[in-house]
């Protein structure tokens, strides 16, 4: 039963009650003295007056109750509309004000909580990647190094057999042992690339921590590449921000990466070009590098595999296919992020984000402190 | 001038054994130790001048090895071979006495260059001026 009806029933009877002491007090009335006879009409109509009090707040409370009542049925059905239509300032106005209140911050914890959950949601696949990218790193390591033993025999081998015909008198054939002994050492070279940067792939796992400045590590790196730009002439263009705050993360990882992105972008401008390097601040967050050369560009089909391993571009027996990819793995594992942009006969970009702090996703007992 | 004296310190046999007669065919006096325990007599009894030593010996750390060769009294440069070429490495073995680290597999005309190196500096340090000769000439 609705609470006017309930009310009305309650009124009803209140009513019925009332007028029936009044009609037996009426019958009384002739028995009454004049003063008593007052003070009876005196109290019929402050009953009257009290009835209409109770008339006006009993329909107000089963008003706002019906307000109450249609505002949680929205909240239930997910309108987030909400309407204002309170008059008095009462307990009931404050009730309405609260529930209204509740609503919105109702509505605000669902949005909190959806979030929360893709937030975790994304942190978990982060997690199970980086458990199996440090079982691959393990694996990688262990080939690496027990490669590099046998590789070094070889190459020890072949050297020796070199050094035999060089000081061999005449002896035939000696031109083609020679080169083919040559051979053999280039391409022990050749492994021993491959090694070493399995084995830095494997060693990235490991972070350690130092607080550095970016452009000075930026310095530093093309003063490694100096050979190679003085060699093509390349002219290095910078926009290094000045007064940006120093950085936290592993300074030789990324080391490591812009090594391997400034030299890509060297070996890919033709004699005489162009290479720019800019660093600017990300909204408070960190900083971010750009790379940009004046190569011929890179395909979209090309830049879709780009940070795979093992995948390149280059001639065999250049490149091992692997730089972007444990740059890629490095920047990732510091909380960064690398892209690339690139336009066929005006160049390639890489953008690379480095937060001030390392946000390390978490590995057991791998972890440096922050 | 008298040939250097080098000892390899390696339990690759094959590999030891091979750098000993490239080392030999370059007018190095060269041996090898394949373990550790004998590393330690060797030094004592040879008195190489530049030590080749392997960080990757079994069952021993190999920085550990170099601070016992260093803590030995004998006045060798130690180079050191490894087959990781790490930054942390580099340092550690340099702060445990090591002269030179070298990453294998080793270009041998590097190597050659290095143990030159590592023998001048040690004598530099020993107040021995390398460039002076037996017969007074400079």
């Amino acid at each position: 039963m609705k609470i006017r009806t309930k009310l009305l029933f309650a009124f009803g009877l209140y009513l019925l009650v009332s007028l029936s002491f009044g009609f037996i007090a009426y019958q009384e009335l002739d028995t009454l003295t004049n003063t008593q006879r007052l003070l009876f009409y005196v109290l019929i109509a402050v009953a009257l007056f009290g009835a209409v009090l109770t008339i006006r707040l009993a329909a107000r409370i089963a008003n706002s109750i019906r307000n109450l009542e249609r505002a949680m049925r929205k909240i239930a059905t997910g309108d987030s509309e909400t309407s204002d239509d309170s008059t008095q300032r009462d307990e009931i106005a404050s009730l309405e004000t609260s529930f209204r209140e509740m609503q919105t911050r109702l509505a605000n914890t669902v949005s909190s909580l959806e979030l929360a959950v893709r937030n975790l949601h994304e942190k978990q696949e982060q997690l199970v990647a980086s458990e199996k990218l440090a079982s691959l790193g393990r694996i990688a390591a262990g080939v690496a190094h027990e490669i590099n033993n046998p590789l070094s025999i070889i190459n020890e081998k072949a050297g020796l057999i070199r050094d035999i015909i060089r000081s061999a008198g005449d002896i035939p054939h000696r031109d083609n042992i020679e080169a083919t002994t040559k051979s053999i050492i280039d391409n022990v070279k050749r492994c021993r690339a491959i090694t070493h940067q399995l084995l830095g792939f494997a060693r990235h796992m490991i972070v350690t921590l130092e607080e550095f400045d970016l452009n000075s590590l930026l310095e530093e790196v093309i003063g490694f590449l100096d050979r190679e730009i003085t060699e093509k002439r390349v002219r290095i263009e910078r926009s290094l921000k000045a007064g940006l705050p120093p950085v936290t993360s592993d300074k030789s990882q990324l080391q490591q990466v812009f090594l391997n992105i400034i030299k890509n972008a060297v070996d890919a401008v033709p004699e005489e070009g162009v290479v720019r390097i800019s660093t600017e601040g990300r909204n408070n967050t960190g900083l971010a590098v750009s790379i940009q050369d004046s190569g011929y560009g890179i395909h979209q089909k090309v830049l879709d595999h780009i940070f795979e391993p093992f995948f390149t571009t280059k001639t065999k027996g250049r490149g091992t296919g692997l730089g972007l990819f444990i740059s890629h793995g490095i920047v990732k594992q510091l909380g960064g992020n690398i892209a690339v942009e690139s336009k066929i006969s005006h160049g390639t970009t890489f953008r690379i984000e480095v937060p001030f702090r390392v946000r390390l996703v978490g590995r057991k007992g791998e972890d440096a402190e922050a | 001038m008298p040939k250097l004296k080098v000892l390899i310190i390696d339990d690759e046999q094959e590999f030891a054994s091979t750098l000993k007669e490239r080392l030999i065919f370059r007018d190095y006096d060269t041996r090898a130790a394949f373990r550790a325990e004998h590393a330690l007599s060797s030094i004592n009894e040879e008195h190489p001048d530049v030590v080749l030593l392997d960080l990757s010996l079994e069952g021993v750390c190999g920085t550990d090895m170099l601070r016992a060769i260093r803590a030995s009294g004998t006045d060798c440069a130690v180079i050191v071979l490894t087959g990781v070429a790490d930054d942390h490495v580099f340092r550690e073995a340099g702060e445990a006495g090591a002269a030179d680290v070298l990453v294998k597999p080793i270009d041998i005309d590097i190597l050659v260059e290095r143990i030159d190196r590592a023998h001048s500096e040690n004598d530099r340090k020993r107040g021995h001026f390398p460039n002076r000769r037996t017969d007074g000439s400079q």
